[in-house]
């Protein structure tokens, strides 16, 4: 049985889940702050990373470079043995460590402030954007703030704050000295308490191995999904080589499974701009740090806000098992609510996308309730490809339309080969009808969906005109 | 208990309250260290929103591991209510008795941890005999089944005036309700003392009530209990009296098993359980001339007040004092119907009526101008409340210190209002799919409790023999920023700075019998009593700081640490002062006292003065709405306030942004779903959604109206906490400028994409 073993506000915690009045192997980040250490500055709030308020600094060290990474977290979404092997700083951290000064003292200048149960997380997500350099304006401080709500200040003295630190002299981070990290281990680390494991496979091999010991265990990266509620036993795969490979070639672009969704924005944003805003309303910052691309995709959730990407890019899955690797291509992959085409033992390795065809036009487009933090009424990833004016090739792929993100077969087939005109667009979307019955929930009626993906067809071609024209 | 230093060690921050909390060092109700023993508390709900509850065993439950102690109503040792006004709301469902909402508690468990309470809660048995819920106001009032009587306000003739108006026009609106979704849930820590006392801790807008009702439920007197109050972690009336039920069943465990309690509400009970805004439904018809002036005005709402009274009845009489806007209507004749539904039982939600009825009467002006084809701003113009006449409203209290028609002259100027409009009929003739709206929309808001007695406040000043000032008043500090303000006013009076001036948290021991800190008149009761207190020490030093000046008589003056004689020019400092005094055995503790008498109104003539005075202001928003997605950018949004002089100006902003965008998610985004049985289905913040930083308008421009002080209140400044919300309607209201549709709130983008498939 190993030791977790990871770094606090600069101090070494070596914890033993085997020893009475540890805690729970299951137990958030946030509630270890919380009822372990006793640090009440992390607040609790939603509970389920949608505000922000346990908004936690973890860093971690490249292997190869030993450079230090930061990055921003919701602790109410990470669990404890996430944290091994990194340096976690929280809203207490000593100055030394983690330099909030100038941020608090922009936040009193502007009174950003009110009741103060959103200010630890917030003054953390703000010193994040300083200290990876992010540029001071509008949309950017938006994009990092995104993921901390506030109920009193009504935003504007926050984002006064923000802007103001880029005359700020004292630069957050400039003291600051370099963090302590365990020691590096690349072999398994196995975690037990009474009947639960939490093991982190080192190599695809021993991912086999454990996998025929717990058949049953949840298998988890990123675990944004289900962190809250899942209490068994765990497979960790983020620490699998391969799953985090990124590999760009003349064709494809391939990205391990496990790359979480900044990672997805920056490699594919590289290739295929059109993503980037898409992607950027996925979650918040702190969410896109931890989730993973192959558990969206694994989810089998009927919105799963990559599968239209996928989908229109007609992605490959590649998917590897005890019986060796095989492709799936993307609109064979979810085959019904929440099932999808893995089998028992079986992972999704990696997703190859095409490079862009030189003829091809990208659309996305998220509808939820409110522009992030939300999860899709409907989503779509279009592509087409032009000769001249006509279609020659297309796909319409659509999120929360049906049990399964799915391409609208009639209407791709009615516009290919014809004029792409906002006409055609038009007759097109009626064809929707044919393809869909969508449902009503919480996030918007069944006519309301169905409206939404009509109109996306003419917000398809105002996008492309507006590019084109 | 809330404000350790530590970290932040720099004196110029440190006195800051905000400085705590943006160090993560404020200790709200879940972070207090507690004491040993201390008991979780844990609350078990109805799971029908109506059925009897036939038969009631937590035997099994009480042998659970763990478990202190389960209480039913047969245990409370005093009557079995805590209803704030009309006596229909029980601390716990009897065995007998029908739940009048899914999650009404029947039973509280006290336990080592919530996990064994969880599990004790799983071991009660119960019979339920389901009954059909009431669901929506329609219901209830084909059932006429209200709380109270519906609640009319009539001024002149209407029905005959209407007859023979040029222009009749009839109109609806319906709004949702909103969750208050203050960040720290309800909270309370509940002490066992010596001698039979009760400390309460608690997260409460109204540490009176919730020490009133512990005091009843366990048959104990006042002076028994007290109640402290720290930081709330946000408030908006929703800890007025939503906050009574966790410290009523911590006091209850606490009592039953001699051991602290603590009572935190998980989220989503808190979301199922307490009470939110009032939703409506509204019918009017006005009468008209061509110029657009309201001649007659009829209007029927009926609110969902949920299953009990709460304080719906004085929501509504708030409502039916706004019903005017800021307009001057000659004949009007509304009618309010207070209906009982099986949900949450709406409650104080910052406006307190108010939005409601302005989203109404603003409504009726927009159709009004858009019947005649006029712009609404101009037909604002001919129904403001004039300064020599037309200056009184329904119910007879005389407008004063009228700025409306300055503050819309201000902010037409200031937005370019009309070549505004022209730029955006350009815009709309140009595009097929976006479109840009505007519209301006004034504020008036009244001030004060409408119930007279509640317009008073105790204040207590204590000076330290070294020169430090304690002070204690009877608000609660949830963000608004009343403790800094305070301590302005307590500066600004002895002139100390405000690094010698502290303010304690609020018990209900030093300073008994408070008002709700609500209606926005925190600063106006503490600050007026505080004042009379710093009054009264001055009198009593002044002889005392002459005497030591060597003087007989003289005026003195109280500024820059120093008490001193101008004419004579020398003083003595503050700190010698109070070292002196205490040494002359003169006492440095005194205590104020302020009420705003002949407030209130004749229930039978349904007129007198239910406020003090009025805020006004006015708002202009200009927008830019996609047709195909619903989604919508505030390109502007002009603010001209009135705070009359604000005792803190940085304060007073906060509070207009922030009540301006918690309006926004009232009017565009916070959509409560109660599903068929009776179930709140959005009970999370991943299917109930706020503003986050994304919906801040992009150009923000709030300016405060100068050149009109408030001679009646507090150095000279007027109450800022609710009024500025009202201005969101603008925002609403220019969506629906921009598809030239009414729209119903929450205006969400489900609603905005509407027109485009209705035109089709």
């Amino acid at each position: 049985m190993d030791i977790l073993r990871f770094y606090l506000n600069g101090d070494l915690r070596e914890i033993d889940f085997s020893a009475k009045e540890s805690p729970p192997l299951y137990c958030s980040v946030l509630h270890y702050l919380r009822k372990y250490e006793k640090l009440t500055g992390t607040k609790e709030v939603c509970g389920r990373g949608d505000c922000g308020a346990c908004t936690v600094i973890l860093a971690s060290k490249d292997t190869v470079s030993g450079r230090e990474k930061r990055f921003s977290v919701d602790s109410c979404l990470m669990r404890l043995p996430q944290l091994h092997g990194k340096h976690l700083l929280t809203i207490e951290a000593p100055d030394q460590y983690l330099n909030t000064r100038a941020v608090k003292k922009a936040f009193l200048k502007e009174r950003a402030s009110q009741c103060g149960f959103c200010s630890p997380g917030m003054v953390l997500s703000t010193y994040i954007h300083v200290k990876n350099q992010i540029p001071f304006n509008r949309e950017d401080i938006q994009r990092s703030l995104s993921g901390n709500l506030c109920r009193c200040s009504g935003y504007q003295a926050i984002m006064d704050a923000a802007l103001f630190l880029e005359k700020c002299p004292e630069i957050p981070g400039k003291k600051e000295l370099p963090l302590a990290f365990p020691e590096p281990e690349s072999k398994m680390l196995l975690f037990k308490q009474d009947d639960l494991v939490y093991v982190i496979p080192s190599t695809l091999q021993e991912f086999y191995r454990v996998r025929k010991t717990w058949p049953v265990a949840r298998i988890a990266a990123g675990f944004t999904g289900s962190c809250m509620d899942y209490k068994s036993s765990v497979i960790d795969i983020s620490h699998i080589p391969e799953l985090t490979h990124v590999k760009v070639t003349d064709t494809h672009i391939t990205l391990g499974a496990a790359c979480n969704f900044e990672t997805m924005k920056k490699e594919l944003g590289s290739l295929f701009p059109y993503m980037m805003p898409y992607l950027d309303e996925f979650a918040s910052l702190q969410v896109r740090n931890q989730a993973t691309l192959g558990g969206n995709i694994a989810d089998g959730s009927p919105v799963g806000d990559t599968m239209p990407l996928c989908l229109a890019h007609d992605a490959v899955f590649l998917v590897a098992g005890p019986h060796g690797t095989r492709s799936i291509e993307a609109r064979r992959f979810t085959t019904g609510y929440r099932q999808v085409a893995l089998k028992p033992g079986e992972l999704i390795l990696a997703v190859e996308f095409p490079r862009q065809d030189e003829d091809a036009f990208y659309f996305a487009h998220k509808q939820a309730r409110r522009r992030n933090m939300d999860i899709s009424s409907v989503s779509f990833v279009a592509r087409v490809n032009l000769r001249g004016k006509t279609c020659r090739d297309i796909r319409l792929a659509y999120g929360g339309m049906a049990a399964v993100p799915t391409r609208s077969m009639n209407a791709e087939r009615f516009l290919k080969g014809k004029i792409f005109s906002l006409n055609n667009c038009r007759k097109a979307s009626a064809l929707l009808e044919k393809d869909f019955t969508p449902l009503s929930d919480v996030r918007g009626s069944a006519t309301y969906r169905m409206d939404v993906a009509k109109n996306m067809l003419l917000l398809l071609y105002e996008s492309y005109t507006g590019n084109h024209d | 208990m809330n404000h350790t230093p530590g970290i932040m060690t720099e004196p110029d921050l440190i006195q800051y309250r905000e400085a705590a909390h943006l160090s993560g060092e404020t200790r709200y109700i879940p972070d207090m260290e507690l004491y040993r023993g201390t008991l979780t508390g844990y609350a078990v709900s109805s799971p029908h929103a109506k059925a009897r509850l036939e038969h009631l065993d937590v035997s099994l439950a009480r042998t659970s591991p763990g478990v202190a102690a389960v209480l039913t109503a047969n245990d409370i040792p005093g009557p079995n209510t805590m209803a704030p006004v009309i006596d229909d709301e029980p601390c716990l469902l009897p065995e007998g008795g029908t739940c009048g909402y899914m999650g009404q508690v029947v039973c509280i468990i006290a336990a080592d941890t919530l996990e064994n309470a969880k599990k004790a809660a799983s071991l009660i048995e119960w019979q339920w005999k389901v009954l059909d819920p009431v669901l929506t106001v329609e219901e209830a009032m084909k059932n006429e089944d209200f709380l109270f009587k519906p609640l009319r306000l009539k001024r002149g003739d209407p029905a005959h005036v209407m007859e023979n108006a040029p222009f009749r026009k009839k109109g609806s609106l319906e709004a949702g309700g909103q969750e208050h979704y203050y960040f720290e849930t309800q909270a309370a820590y509940a002490v066992p003392l010596h001698q039979g006392g009760l400390l309460i801790r608690s997260s409460t807008q109204n540490p009176t009530d919730n020490q009133r009702f512990a005091t009843s439920l366990l048959g104990l007197k006042a002076s028994d209990v007290e109640v402290q109050v720290g930081f709330l972690g946000g408030g908006f009336g929703g800890k007025q009296t939503q906050a009574t039920w966790t410290v009523a069943w911590s006091a209850l465990l606490a009592w039953k098993t001699k051991k602290p309690v603590l009572f935190i509400m998980e989220r989503d009970q808190d979301f199922r359980l307490t009470g939110k805004r009032h939703p409506f439904k509204a019918h009017w018809e006005a009468g008209f001339d061509h110029q657009g002036r309201i001649l007659a005005l009829e209007i029927s709402m009926s609110y969902d007040c949920g299953w009990c009274n709460d304080v719906s009845i004085a929501v509504l009489h708030h409502s039916l004092f706004h019903m005017d806007g800021a307009y001057y209507i000659p004949h009007i004749d509304s009618v309010l119907y207070g209906c009982r539904t099986n949900k949450p039982s709406n409650t104080a939600f910052r406006g307190f009526g108010v939005p409601q009825a302005i989203s109404v009467i603003e409504s009726v002006i927009t159709q009004i101008a858009q019947t005649l084809g006029k712009d609404s701003a101009n037909v604002r113009w001919k129904n403001y409340y004039g300064i020599r006449k037309n200056n009184r409203t329904p119910y007879n209290m005389l407008v004063e210190h009228n700025i409306l028609r300055a503050a819309h002259r201000q902010i037409v100027q200031k937005s370019d209002y009309f070549g505004l409009r022209k730029k955006i009929n350009a815009f709309n003739k140009k595009n097929t799919f976006k479109k840009q709206g505007l519209a301006l929309v004034p504020g008036k808001f009244g001030i004060s409790f409408n119930e007279s007695f509640f317009n008073q406040a105790g204040a207590l000043i204590n000076i330290y023999r070294d020169g430090s000032v304690l002070i204690h008043h009877p608000g609660t500090e949830m963000g608004q920023g009343l403790h800094d303000k305070m301590r302005t006013v307590v500066h600004r009076e002895l002139g100390v700075s405000t690094d010698f001036i502290r303010v304690a948290d609020t018990s209900t021991s030093i300073i008994p019998n408070t008002t709700s800190t609500a209606a926005s008149t925190g600063t106006d009761f503490s600050g007026a009593a505080l004042k009379d207190a710093c009054d009264k020490l001055k009198k009593r030093l002044n002889p005392i700081a002459l005497k030591m000046m060597g003087l007989e008589k003289g005026k003195v003056v109280w500024e820059n640490n120093t008490v001193s004689c101008k004419e004579a020019g020398t003083g003595v400092p503050f700190k010698e002062l109070s070292f002196h005094s205490y040494m002359i055995l003169e006492s440095l503790s005194e205590k104020g006292f302020y009420k705003r008498e002949n407030i209130g109104f004749n229930l039978d003539t349904m007129t007198g003065r239910p406020y003090w005075y009025y805020v006004m202001g006015s708002s202009v928003a200009h927008v830019e709405l996609n047709l195909l997605t619903g989604q919508f950018r505030i390109l502007d949004m002009w603010i001209l306030h009135d705070c009359g002089e604000p005792v803190d100006k940085g304060i007073d902003m906060g509070q207009i942004h922030g009540a301006f965008m918690q309006g926004l998610g009232w009017c565009t985004l916070e959509k409560l779903i109660t599903g068929k049985n009776g179930r709140l289905e959005t009970y999370s913040l991943d299917n109930y959604k706020i503003p986050g930083i994304y919906e801040l308008p992009e150009n923000f421009h709030i300016e405060l109206f100068q050149g009109n002080p408030e001679p009646l209140n507090i150095h000279n400044t007027r109450a800022i906490g609710e009024p500025p919300l009202i201005y969101a309607l603008s925002v609403w209201l220019a969506l629906q400028d921009a598809r030239g549709t009414t729209l119903p709130i929450p205006a969400t983008r489900e609603e905005l994409i509407k027109p485009l498939y209705n035109e089709e």
